[in-house]
């Protein structure tokens, strides 16, 4: 359970970019999380409530948790192709092994959704 | 006023990866090489680097940073190598991260040392998502556990760099499934080395201090080229 550990990270990004942004207040936030990154959605859901509860200007906020499945570069394709899942990391049209992943190890915030000042005036 | 959207894309630990890219880059300026080591706990993560270091220490400098959840036990069962050891106890924290590494390493001569080990605490789950800045990162899987655990936690196996399996002395005893054990591991990391070895038969780390070695004499003759 390092979730906990993993959303007071998440949190500290958000309140960076919500000061740097001017904002005053986050509705939501969305991130991206890899089936190779190490983390639970569900648990990580969890984890930021009790996280996000501890700064006024995130509390009640949404979590909007995108998956990102596992894909990698395929020697004998050529092209970047879906795994056939994390525990077999080969490609999903020819069958190829590969340990270049591509894609799957995301841990990142990509949208955080803000209220600005004049909202509460 | 409709509230805005901030299109972003910021890494959630970024401050652990910066923090492990200033230690891979203290530990690459000061030519220390480092290895970590994850395993779930009872694997033989101890054994296996006790034996390691009491086998190197004639060769190398070396030195272990060991975490664990409550206890000293472990870093007084590597003191008996001789090599110095520091120990991270971590509470109710289930993994290393890197600032705790850089801390435990207040005031340590890296320039003084060849290698050093990393044992992080025992747990096949939570420490895949940090990067301690270690070179190489072990995961040790023993005969005595189900040879389908590389199935059950993926991730972990796919952070690492080298398979070492242990209690192989045991193997034939607890009927451990080599072949599905080695086709597990490949089929989660595809192309990744398996040594099997033993921290109770005499030469039983042989084949891992020789992949070491080879490890190290790559590394240096890479940063004379």
């Amino acid at each position: 359970m390092h979730e906990l550990s993993v959303a007071h990270s998440l949190v500290d990004v958000v309140m960076e970019h919500l000061i740097e942004s001017g904002g005053t207040r986050v509705r939501s936030v969305v991130v991206e999380v890899g089936d190779l990154s190490g983390i639970v959605p569900t648990a990580l859901r969890s984890a930021f409530k009790v996280a996000s509860d501890a700064e006024p200007s995130l509390r009640g906020a949404g979590l909007d948790i995108r998956p990102v499945g596992v894909a990698i570069y395929c020697k004998t394709c050529g092209v970047e192709r879906q795994a056939i899942s994390v525990q077999s990391l080969r490609c999903v049209t020819c069958g190829q092994a590969s340990a270049d992943v591509v894609r799957g190890r995301e841990l990142e915030v990509i949208g955080i959704e803000v209220d600005d000042a004049a909202t509460h005036a | 006023m409709q509230p805005r959207m901030l299109e972003v894309r910021t890494r959630i630990l970024k401050d652990n990866d910066r923090v492990a890219r200033t230690l891979r880059q203290r530990f690459d300026d000061d030519g220390l090489f480092v290895v970590s080591l994850v395993s779930s706990p009872g694997a033989g993560k101890t054994a296996f680097l006790e034996k390691t270091l009491t086998a190197l220490r004639s060769t190398y400098r070396v030195a272990a940073l060991v975490g664990d959840l409550a206890t000293e036990n472990d870093a007084d069962r590597l003191a008996r190598s001789g090599a110095p050891v520091r120990q991270i106890v971590t509470g109710t924290v289930c993994h290393l991260e890197a600032a705790m590494v850089e801390q435990a390493l207040d005031g340590w001569a890296l320039n003084e040392l060849d290698i050093l080990f990393i044992e992080n605490v025992g747990n096949l789950v939570c420490p895949s998502s940090y990067d301690l800045g270690e070179h190489l990162r072990l995961v040790l899987l023993s005969t005595t556990e189900g040879a389908d655990k590389p199935l059950k936690y993926p991730t972990i196996f796919n952070t690492a760099d080298l398979a070492i399996i242990t209690k192989s002395d045991l193997a034939d005893a607890v009927e451990f499934e080599r072949d599905n054990a080695l086709a597990a591991i490949e089929s989660v990391r595809p192309g990744m080395p398996v040594l099997e070895t033993s921290s109770k038969t005499p030469g039983g780390l042989n084949v891992w201090l020789d992949e070491l070695d080879r490890r190290l004499a790559a590394r240096t003759a890479g940063s004379a080229a």
